[in-house]
């Protein structure tokens, strides 16, 4: 299996190759690690070592120091046997597409290659699958798969569009996407799925039948918030009493946190809209707790989930609604590895690229888009570029734009902490305070 | 600000001939001249400053007919002028986090002070660390100039190159575009002028791998600043003809500054800028003579003045610091052996997450060769984060090891 | 009606008694190691001297750490909330509320109507806390209270550079090993903390009013060295420990 360190690698060439492949969401890290990789160093990065099967390859990408270092120890310590650096560049000029382009054929070449040293393992190698990149059959396979994965994408997108009505909660969100995630890998397609070539037609309706089952749960079509009834009740619901105790009762499960209706006074209130912003959420707990905290999250402005799936890869000739793809892009025409680096080099923007404003006016046009209140910032702890992330938006959102903007460190498992949550509940209090919530009600 | 008086440009420049009556040797004099020169270029707005990251090419400033500025040394030097802890407090207030490498928020706290020269530009690249964009992009948007990025690949080919080398004409010629006063007519001199500073830089680097050391390593760190800055401007190869003289004389004379040393040490990373013991206790106290220096070392070839931009992209794909560990491993070999270091001390900056993740790497590989390693927790620039007492232990115990290495 | 709040902090637990939104009384205790029981004897206590029954409280709204610990507590709220609301009513004209507890410290920047507009928490290490003062007090052998009379004394700070409190313990060490006397060490070490909250006071904005709450407030040494370190004066109010508990009966007051 491939397993990513970083967003901006797609997924299409390993799952066109026939290789099982997802985004790397591992456990916390060992303590051991810390043997090779220094104490004060993003957890994401040192949850890289030794946490995978010996027969996975790992693609890193240079996304930040931290992942350099990762990269160099897991080649220099043998932890891993297969480790490939994907340069992906950190801007998306033209130039940039034309030299990433390039950096994704060398890595469906290497991937071949290792593919065919692995040919013992019929679950990796199966017959039908391309030798070749500048074969046809591989073309097909790689653009099919893109397509693909450009249709999961716009459902996932459909799914994100309902957080903050009630409908979907955050946590289900990314659990969702989490659960997309494995069954692109493989792992969790459910037993009808096993022997098929991955990816098979049944992984992708696996994936789609999730995504539409919390779709239609939240009320009816859901292509827009509009449609989503059962939302709309959900919605205008906190219980001011209940409300006492929330953060310090037990945790409850997922979904739950959209609220209540107040049985005792009759007063509706709504929640707090807020957006998350981070590097990397490493578990989705933190985004529970926000809702357990009697926060509605509204949207996710991270790997996992937003970033890793909120966009659509152009010029694969299907029906896809980019509006700037040329007319020979729309026959499908275009080298798909060109299609693929402009597609992911030009999603929204995370923090480890050279976007400069243009990171900027994305939170913006999140927050106005979603009518979110104040945002959430999550840093991994020591993770660089979500310091100097949080300072750039809290200059330009939060002192010129007013948005209310808090930054909650953690580690793995800190989510459910109670400093985490004293935090998430006093940013709570404070936009109510702030904003005469009261008056909502 | 005493920067920005021309009187006060003046004035330093008549008391540079009694620093020679106060014991300053001539190439001390000189860096302080040629710093002055470009100070006042830059603070007076005589010419276009254009700010960089620690690693973007100066010969691109200089052939553009600037001045170039580095926040991040800059923040070194505020730290060695005892302004550090204003600096660090306004950025802190800008709310950076105080995990972040303190050259970085020295930097940026000093230009939010106004410490700093206008910036007419921003060029950043890639490499070598995270910490020196974000900085910089932070400072372009404060001063509200134009921001530029070079973006360097990872892995060396002639592709890589290419593509790096068009960026650095795009950016040379939006610069000129831009950039009131620049133009693309100081290039080839710029180049030239750095070809024949390596010249003479070599020289120098050759008559540091004498034994004892011609050269203080902490002094050496000190000049680290103008190894980063002054690449393509007209003076340096003057000042570095002058360190080599300075270095023959000693060499000559043999008057070495640790005259009997017990180890020689060669230094990875930066130093602390601050006033501090370490290097006291180091050269004077133990006779430990740190012989060489990770960021003076020479890494990339002579310039084709004809093809300026292909040649600053090769320069930049050299940096031994970018790319796989491999190659920073092969570069600290290189030095270890020319160098004749017995020992190898890494200054761990706090917060500098791509050099102190390589640490285990460098220790195991350092082992293998039968190289004694410390990886020394510091910080360069705030001193609020260090312990000089735990420092000196740690420095003492490691050169008790060498001795009783040295002693078989 | 009467109404109250408890504040369970990590060293101390206050409670404050409100008789129609009227200052009733107050009631400090050491927290234990069992934090409702803790709760329930300072509540027991308050209500005894008050000569009040606990079930005559129309409301009873806690905060603190061990908020959650507090048995019958009609509603609770963060100390950030609480200690905004208790300093602005204690100090109508605060802007900037900084409490420094034992485990950490908070800055909470107030709008005009008192309520809080932005905060920030330190909660990583130590330094900046209560905790902080507690291990340098104690490895120089000088009570906390007698910090302000011995900052008083001494001419200048001794510099200690580390906000890290094993870095700084080993400074102080060494400046006792030179003969440093104690005096200008304290200075120091009230210098370091005031350094610490002073660089979080300029991320939230400084206000024309700065209001010192918590534990720790009733340190004056550290009060001195924050006012030189913001050319201005700290206001400390009398019931600064209170300011957490006194909010909460303020908003138990509200909502009862």
């Amino acid at each position: 299996m491939v397993l990513t360190s970083c967003s901006y690698i797609p997924l299409e060439i390993p799952l066109a190759l026939g290789i099982p492949a997802k985004r790397a969401f591992f456990e916390a890290p060992l303590a051991s690690c810390e043997a090779c990789l220094p104490r004060d160093f993003c957890p994401y990065a040192k949850a890289f070592i030794r946490q995978h099967s010996p027969e996975d390859v790992l693609a890193i990408a240079g996304s930040c120091d931290a992942m350099r270092r990762v990269y160099d120890v897991l080649r220099h310590f043998g932890y891993a046997r297969e480790v490939y650096f994907v340069d992906v560049p950190r801007t998306s000029s033209s130039d940039a597409v034309t030299f990433y382009a390039g950096i994704l054929r060398e890595f469906a070449r290497y991937l071949i290659r290792v593919r065919d040293d692995m040919h013992t393992c019929s679950s990796v190698c199966s017959p039908g699958y391309a030798t070749d990149i500048r074969d046809p059959l591989f073309r097909d396979h790689l653009l099919a798969t893109a397509r693909s994965l450009n249709s999961l994408r716009m459902e996932l997108a459909r799914m994100f569009k309902l957080l903050g009505d009630g409908c979907v909660s955050g946590r289900e969100a990314v659990d969702v996407a989490l659960r997309v995630n494995e069954i692109l890998a493989g792992e969790t397609a459910g037993e009808e799925h096993k022997g098929q070539l991955v990816p098979g037609e049944e992984a992708f309706r696996a994936c789609q039948a999730i995504i539409e089952s919390v779709v239609f749960r939240a009320g009816g079509s859901g292509r827009t918030s509009e449609g989503c009834e059962n939302g709309k009740a959900l919605e205008e619901s906190q219980d001011e009493c209940d409300e006492a105790h929330v953060g310090d009762k037990q945790f409850r499960s997922a979904g739950s946190a959209t609220g209540r209706k107040c049985p005792g006074t009759g007063v509706l209130r709504r929640r707090a809209r807020v957006g998350v912003s981070a590097t990397c959420l490493l578990e989705p707990m933190l985004v529970e707790s926000l809702e357990e905290a009697g926060l509605s999250v509204v949207f996710i402005d991270s790997c996992l989930p937003f970033r890793m799936f909120n966009f659509s890869v152009p010029g694969l000739g299907t029906c896809d609604s980019s509006s700037n793809r040329s007319d020979e892009d729309a026959r499908g025409n275009a080298d798909v590895f060109s299609s693929l680096a402009l597609g992911y080099l030009r999603k929204p923007p995370c923090p480890r690229v050279f976007a400069g404003y243009a990171r900027i006016e994305h939170l913006k046009r999140l927050v106005a888009s979603s009518g979110a209140q104040g945002l959430v910032y999550f840093a991994p702890k020591f993770c660089d570029l979500a310091y100097y992330d949080f300072a750039e938006l809290k200059q330009a959102l939060g002192e010129t734009g007013n948005l209310p903007m808090i930054l909650i460190e953690g580690e793995y498992g800190s989510g459910r902490a109670g400093q985490t949550l004293t935090r998430a509940i006093a940013f709570k209090e404070m936009l109510e305070g702030r904003s005469s919530f009261g008056e909502i009600g | 600000m005493l920067l920005r008086q021309k009187w006060a440009y003046a004035a330093a420049s008549a008391a540079l001939p009694f620093l020679s009556r106060l014991g300053w040797k001539e190439y001390q004099v000189a860096a302080v001249r040629c710093f002055m020169q470009d100070f006042a270029e830059a603070y007076l707005g005589r010419k276009p400053c254009i700010f960089t990251s620690a690693f973007v090419p100066t010969e691109l400033v200089y052939g553009l007919g600037a001045v170039p500025f580095l926040p991040e040394a800059a923040g070194g030097l505020a730290a060695s002028f005892g302004l550090a802890e204003a600096s660090l407090s306004a950025c802190e207030s800008l709310w950076y986090s105080p995990d972040l490498c303190s050259f970085h928020r020295s930097g940026l706290g000093a230009f939010a002070l106004g410490l700093a020269p206008k910036p007419s530009a921003v060029i950043v690249s890639s490499h070598l660390c995270d910490g020196g964009k974000r900085t910089l992009f932070d400072i372009s948007r404060r001063a509200n100039c134009p921001f530029y990025i070079l973006d360097v690949p990872y892995v060396y080919s002639d592709g890589a190159a290419r593509w790096l080398a068009g960026q650095i004409e795009s950016v040379a010629r939006a610069l000129v575009r831009e950039v009131p006063g620049t133009s693309l007519r100081n290039m080839t001199r710029a180049i030239e002028n750095s070809n024949d500073a390596l010249a003479e830089y070599q020289s120098v680097c050759r008559l540091r791998r004498n034994v004892p050391a011609p050269w203080r390593g902490s002094e050496a760190l000190n000049y680290v600043v103008l190894f980063l800055w002054s690449w393509g401007s007209p003076w340096l190869p003057a000042f570095y003809r002058c360190l080599r003289n300075h270095l023959q004389a000693v060499v000559g004379a043999k008057k070495f500054p640790v005259p009997e040393e017990r180890c020689r040490l060669l230094w990875l990373n930066l130093r602390p800028y601050y006033e501090t013991r370490v290097f006291r206790y180091l050269e004077d106290e133990c006779q430990a003579s740190v012989a060489f220096e990770e960021y003076s070392f020479p890494y990339w070839p002579r310039f084709d003045a004809q093809d300026p931009f292909m040649s600053l992209a090769r320069k930049m794909m050299s940096n031994f610091g970018w790319g796989p560990a491999t190659q920073r491993l092969a570069a600290i070999d290189r030095m270890v052996d020319e160098y004749r270091a017995s020992g190898v001390i890494q200054f761990a900056q706090r917060g500098c997450r791509q050099s102190n993740g390589a640490a285990a790497i460098l220790s195991d590989v350092l082992r293998r060769k039968g190289i004694p390693f410390l990886n020394l927790d510091g910080d360069g620039v705030d001193a609020r984060n260090a312990s000089e007492a735990q420092t000196l232990t740690r420095l003492g115990a490691f050169l008790e090891l060498l001795e009783r290495k040295k002693g078989g | 009606m009467y109404t109250a709040g408890i504040d369970v902090g990590s060293t101390s637990t206050k409670a404050v008694l409100l008789c129609d939104g009227k200052l009733a009384g107050k009631c400090v205790i050491p927290t234990g190691a069992d934090l409702g029981a803790t709760a329930s004897e300072c509540l027991e206590t308050l209500a005894r001297e008050a000569q009040v029954g606990l079930g005559d409280l129309a409301s009873l709204v806690a905060t603190g750490y061990g908020r959650a610990r507090v048995e019958g507590a009609t509603k609770t709220v963060t100390e950030i909330t609480c200690h905004a609301r208790g300093a602005r009513a204690l100090v109508p004209s605060a802007g900037v509320v900084v409490d420094v507890g034992g485990q950490d410290s908070k800055v909470i920047r107030l709008d005009d109507d008192g309520m809080v507009a932005d905060f920030v928490m330190n909660d990583k290490c130590s330094a900046g806390t209560g905790r902080f003062l507690e291990v340098m007090a104690a490895r120089l052998q000088v009570p906390l209270d007698e910090f302000g009379n011995r900052w008083r004394k001494a001419r200048e700070a001794a510099k200690i550079s580390s906000t890290c409190t094993v870095f700084a313990e080993s400074e102080v060490i060494s400046l006792l090993s030179r003969g440093v006397p104690r005096e200008p060490i304290v200075r120091g070490i009230c210098d370091a903390v005031a350094d610490r909250l002073a660089g979080m006071i300029r991320r939230v904005g400084l206000a024309t009013e700065v209001v010192l709450t918590g534990g720790v407030s009733r340190n004056d040494g550290v009060r001195w060295s924050l006012e030189r370190r913001l050319s201005m004066r700290v206001t400390v109010p009398a019931a600064s420990q209170f300011a957490g508990a006194y909010g909460a009966a303020i908003i138990g007051w509200e909502i009862a």
